[in-house]
């Protein structure tokens, strides 16, 4: 299949799943009990009867049901989400906003969960032929982290290395009230970001320890792999250059796959570390039932994972063009 | 050939008995079940008493073996409950995920074609959003309540189950006997549930398992976040309850949290177990 | 916090005729010894003044607006309090202080109200402020902006003009001895009629981006975040502000505002920013000033309001079991971590207003079924309501403890929770069954707590009103007579009654007494100032630098 082609029904797969998303959004908000323009005006803008009316007149509520889908989907395409009352703001300048917190979360929690989970999938399945233990205890350690709920291990950090040890802040980006320049800034931001990053990354660190350990292990049973120890090639380079870049690949398409739950995982997390991202935002809105913020964040956690998805899918392509036309997994 | 109840058969008892990590998750869900059940007439208190010293620490008095919380409730009776509500809420989710998977992913496999196509990217559809952010939306929509807890669950859960029975319905399509069933006039429905179902059960109950498992924790978050049942005592409220106080009462957190731990390593190691017992592939122990 | 929410009470106590004939008789004898006080500790500042630095204050909950001329939600004031000010404000007797009114002149019939404004005083933006500002605010915005001001207005005001550049008069058309109290900084701030005149007043963009006259200018709000305050190099006052940025910041968890404060990352704790449970041990850190000053003469008390409308809250036996079932002792000890005693009566147990002899509600869970029985009410028929405007803090696991103890006597409580905001308009709205609350009483109470009481103030503008819809015929009578009484052993006497009644009535069940501790780093100076010491502009707060 052509790149074109392809790109074309990526793309198309990705806006498909965006329409889903709105049109569950549009349901949810008719399915609740109650008038939706009372419900979409939320507890803070319930008694103000002038802006009931208008949000009435503006999400077409006279009209016929496909009439105010119509309205609703033109809305979101303009990126008109709807207005949270209580915060007095557009819900997408809520979300733009506190958006880049959540990306550079769910970034660094990605990588740290890649690296650690990677290398540690290397070491087991390296112990596994040698017959050590280490791969045993690893494999036990990313089951047991698999089961962990992940806001209560990422309370269990704070508890330890905050409250009782003191070596890292417990909340929040950056440090309160202090002016940072330069490399102290950088040193604020990461100490911040540590432990979230890290609480995040353990959610899905099962995973790709087990995947790396039965890809480097089904690897190095490869033909190919016995061919270059016979020719008499140094185990690293073995290693570098034919297993790892096998294993790669499934923890690559795994994590396209995983971008929901990252997602999931980095609402949790900024609950716990009131890390000032979209998910601290859904938390809030969710104590006031403030219903555009909700489903404005629901919409574009869900844009994110999309468009996010479909770039590891052609990521995957580029690595290994033998993937069909959408990354098919087992 | 497998025909029904395959299952009960004695390799698979003997390899499912052979594993001690899935022999001891058994062992520990039926003690908590048994536990979580009779635990008005054993005697533990209700876990909203507020019947003792708030704050107390856990191995310091023998009626509150486990200390108690800042309203002075007791800890171990709030293990308990809690555990009732997690495996109430990991059944009746489990159970609700089957009975939506199963209608779906029966169709697809059995309608093929553009049906087939539409629920299978329907299924996909509810794989890539964030299921967790969509759980919660549901619940918050619904009001939160088991029962909305449960759909919430289960709406995001389906679509493993779905695929697994759309592929049972699909190969087992073709095999002989059912074409056999056919000729010989019987039902679909009996098809359905004398050849199809028997056979799907053994996949379907490991994938079931390693849902049950993720119903846990999904109930957990939604219970921190303050989107669980308002009746129940959950170990996520618990958990929730103590955040403030992380420093002057360490077991309101650690404790309940062992406990989710515990429940849904057990779940898993069970279902891995029965994937042995029944020698499916291998997925690595941990479904994403 | 909830906590300064009551001062919107206190123009409460401009909806009457009311007598300050006692009040001023108290007033005119400390007067002097205030003056002479506050003389000696302005000049003892001022000597040991040291400008610079940024003061770091927590914002909890983020305020909905940073305007409180629109919004009288406490975590507005507190912001905009340093940005927008008023004609005067109240100093810790009572006594009015001039801000943007110099002076002022009352005319013998107490008809006439003569405002001198302040000169060279301009707005962030450059222009000057002028009485035009002050006629504009009072006569077309609060009118518009705030219904009970317009209704009071219209009935006792006749005309506002102005009467030159600098100059305000107002003209009753009877007197009101609190108009004063109701043009108080923290309530009543001016608005700059070049930016508000003609614009839909409560949706005005500067509602979030303020253009005042005080010591601090706005300059960023960055949500979820921090608000920024910085100095105002031409505010009116020579010499001050002293600080050079003041800095407020969002911090959603009570654990990270303790552990920001412990740090000095935050420089002052208001009372409920931090949670309760972790006060003693903040205190007790090295370099932490506790202080229940500021609210001196407000006694705080904490009490469970009744929306007696509907069953069964409207049987005065059921309201009774209520409180029979409820340990008031283990909620000051193991809620509020000691922050208080349980309350007596209706009126503060330290002021002489409180009958020391009025009978008291233990703890009794046995008396409380039985009262139930008596009032034949079937308690467990209808599902109430119980309010609560702060999550995760000490008044959810109040709301909690309620439910618990009353589900045993077969009531159906459902707690529900939601942001302060809300629950103010909920409240307001008289929406709810149960819900706490707490307010001030300072000094007589006919100032404050008879308007939770009063059938004439039976109004939907605010929480601290009577919103339970109590009506008392002989309550409202003695009311009456205590205002007119002259302090003595009748009032005492009337007052004695009074208590009794509302005891045994129970429209509102008090609690306990509030403390309210505020803690704060001891470099921080000149804090607690004033009557609304938080809400204050903060002009003349230093930072003491320590010796390098």
């Amino acid at each position: 299949m052509t790149w074109i082609a392809y790109l074309g029904r990526r793309l198309g797969r990705a806006l498909a799943v965006i329409l889903g998303v709105l049109i569950i959004s549009f349901c949810l908000v008719r399915l609740a009990p109650g008038d939706p323009a009372s419900l979409m005006a939320g507890e803070a803008g319930v008694d103000d009867a002038q802006y009931i009316q208008n949000l009435r007149h503006s999400m077409g509520l006279d009209q016929p049901l496909a009439q105010q889908l119509w309205t609703y989907l033109r809305h979101a395409a303009q990126l008109d989400l709807g207005y949270s009352y209580r915060n007095q703001a557009t819900v997408w300048s809520l979300i733009a906003e506190r958006l880049p917190a959540t990306l550079l979360l769910m970034g660094s929690g990605f990588l740290l969960s890649a690296l650690i989970g990677v290398a540690m999938g290397v070491l087991a399945a390296l112990s596994h032929r040698r017959r050590g233990i280490a791969d045993r205890f690893i494999s036990h350690a990313a089951l047991v982290l698999y089961a962990t709920p992940s806001f209560w291990l990422a309370l269990l950090l704070v508890l330890v290395f905050s409250v009782l040890l003191d070596w890292l802040p417990a909340f929040g980006m950056a440090s309160v009230g202090v002016e940072l320049h330069g490399w102290r800034w950088v040193l604020d931001y990461a100490s911040h970001l540590l432990l979230p990053a890290l609480s995040l990354s353990f959610m899905f660190l099962a995973l790709y320890v087990q995947l790396t350990r039965s890809a480097v292990l089904e690897s190095l049973n490869q033909e190919y792999v016995r061919t270059a120890r016979a020719k008499g090639l140094k185990p690293g380079r073995i290693l570098y250059d034919h297993v790892l870049r096998n294993a790669l690949l499934p923890v690559v398409t795994y994590a396209g796959l995983q971008l929901g739950q990252l997602a999931s995982g980095s609402l949790l997390i900024e609950v716990v570390y009131a890390w000032p991202g979209i998910g601290r935002l859904l938390y809030d809105a969710l104590t006031q039932r403030d219903y555009p913020l909700l489903l404005g964040v629901f919409l574009v956690i869900s844009v994110l994972v999309v468009v996010f998805n479909m770039l590891t899918d052609l990521l995957c392509r580029v690595i290994d063009p033998r993937i069909g036309a959408g990354g098919q997994r087992s | 050939m497998k025909g029904d109840a395959y299952w009960l058969d004695g390799p698979v008892l003997r390899r499912f008995l052979k594993q001690r990590s899935a022999l001891a998750g058994l062992s520990f869900l039926v003690l908590l079940t048994v536990l979580a059940a009779a635990a008005p007439w054993l005697g533990v208190a209700s876990p909203w008493e507020m019947n003792a010293r708030p704050l107390m620490q856990p191995l310091v008095e023998s009626a509150h073996w486990l200390g108690t919380d800042m309203l002075g409730r007791d800890v171990a009776s709030g293990l308990i409950y809690g555990a009732r509500i997690s495996l109430a809420v990991g059944v009746l989710s489990t159970l609700a995920t089957l009975l939506v998977g199963f209608g779906i992913g029966g169709l697809a496999g059995y309608s093929g074609g553009w049906v087939d196509d539409a629920l299978m990217r329907i299924a996909e559809f509810f794989q890539i959003i964030p299921q967790l952010v969509l759980a919660v939306l549901l619940v918050a929509v619904l009001e939160p309540s088991l029962a909305s807890v449960v759909i919430g669950i289960a709406m995001v859960a389906w679509p493993p189950v779905a695929r697994l029975v759309r592929a049972e319905f699909m190969t087992l399509r073709q095999r002989e006997y059912v074409q056999a069933a056919v000729v010989l006039g019987q039902k679909p429905s009996a098809i359905i549930f004398r050849q199809i179902l028997p056979n799907a059960l053994a996949p379907l109950l490991v994938t079931m398992s390693f849902i049950m498992g993720t119903a846990i924790l999904t109930e957990a978050a939604l219970a921190f976040l303050g989107l669980g049942d308002p009746e129940a005592m959950s170990w996520g409220y618990m958990i929730d309850a103590s955040r403030n106080l992380l420093r002057q009462a360490w077991w309101m957190s650690v404790l309940p949290g062992l406990a989710i731990m515990l429940c849904v390593l057990a779940v898993n190691r069970l279902g891995e177990g029965l994937r042995v017992a029944f020698e499916l592939p291998d997925r690595g122990g941990i479904d994403p | 916090m909830l906590q300064l929410f009551s001062l919107s009470s206190r123009t409460n106590a401009s909806e009457s005729n009311v007598s300050w004939r006692p009040l001023r008789a108290l007033a005119s004898i400390v007067l002097a010894i205030a003056c002479l006080h506050l003389g000696a500790a302005w000049a003892d500042a001022d000597a040991n003044a040291k400008d610079g630095g940024v003061l770091n204050l927590v914002s909890q909950p983020e305020p909905p607006s940073l305007s409180h001329a629109v919004v009288t939600h406490v975590s507005t004031q507190y912001v905009s309090g340093k940005i927008l000010q008023g004609l005067l404000t109240f100093n810790t007797q009572l006594e009015p202080q001039p801000v943007l009114a110099r002076h002022w002149s009352i005319s013998p019939d107490h008809l006439t109200y003569t405002f001198d404004l302040q000169e060279g005083v301009r707005w962030h933006d450059g222009q000057p402020f002028t009485a035009d500002d002050v006629v504009f605010s009072f006569k077309d915005f609060y009118p518009q902006t705030d219904k009970r001001q317009g209704d009071i207005f219209a009935e006792y005001v006749a005309s506002i003009d102005k009467t030159g550049p600098l100059q305000v008069v107002f003209h009753l058309k009877k007197p009101f001895a609190p108009l004063l109290s109701s043009l108080g900084s923290g309530l009543r701030p001016i608005v700059p009629k070049h930016l508000y005149e003609g614009t839909d007043y409560r949706n005005n963009p500067y509602n979030l981006n303020p253009v005042g006259t005080g010591p601090f200018v706005f300059k960023e709000w960055k949500r979820g975040a921090y608000i920024r305050l910085v100095k105002n190099p031409d505010y009116w006052i020579q010499g001050l502000p002293h600080l050079d940025e003041i800095v407020f910041h969002v911090l959603p968890d009570a654990t990270s505002r303790a552990a920001a404060f412990e740090r000095d990352d935050v420089q002052v704790l208001r009372s409920g920013d931090a949670d309760y449970a972790d006060l003693s041990r903040l205190s007790a850190l090295p370099g932490v000033v506790s202080s229940d000053k500021g609210y001196e003469l407000y006694a705080g008390l904490a009490f469970l309001q009744f929306n007696v409308r509907k069953p069964p809250l409207d049987n005065v036996k059921v309201r009774q079991a209520i409180v029979y079932a409820l340990n008031r002792q283990f909620v000051v000890d193991n809620i509020f971590f000691g922050a208080g005693k349980v309350a007596q009566g209706a009126f503060a147990s330290n002021t002489p207003y409180h009958d020391p002899k009025l009978p008291q509600y233990g703890y009794d869970l046995a008396k409380a079924r039985a009262l139930i029985k008596e009032s034949g009410v079937d308690v467990s028929k209808t599902h109430i309501r119980l309010l609560n405007g702060e999550k995760g803090g000490a008044w959810e696991r109040l709301a909690e403890y309620t439910n618990a103890s009353l589900q045993p006597l077969g009531f159906k409580v459902d707690v529900v929770t939601s942001d302060a905001a809300t629950w103010f308009q909920r409240v307001s709205n008289w929406d709810f069954d149960l819900t706490y609350n707490f307010t001030f009483q300072i000094g007589d109470p006919y100032l404050v707590n008879s308007y939770l009481y009063r059938s004439d103030n039976i109004v939907k503008t605010s929480p601290f009103g009577n919103v339970g819809g109590y009506v008392s015929a002989r309550t409202d009578a003695l009311w009456q007579q205590v205002a007119n009484q002259p302090e003595g052993p009748e009032r005492t006497q009337s007052y004695s009654e009074l208590e009794n009644q509302l005891n045994e009535d129970l429209p509102i069940a008090p609690i306990f007494e509030m403390r309210f501790p505020t803690l704060y780093h001891s470099e921080v100076k000149n804090l607690l100032q004033t009557a609304t010491s938080l809400n204050e502009s903060y002009d003349s707060v230093y930072l003491e630098r320590k010796a390098p």
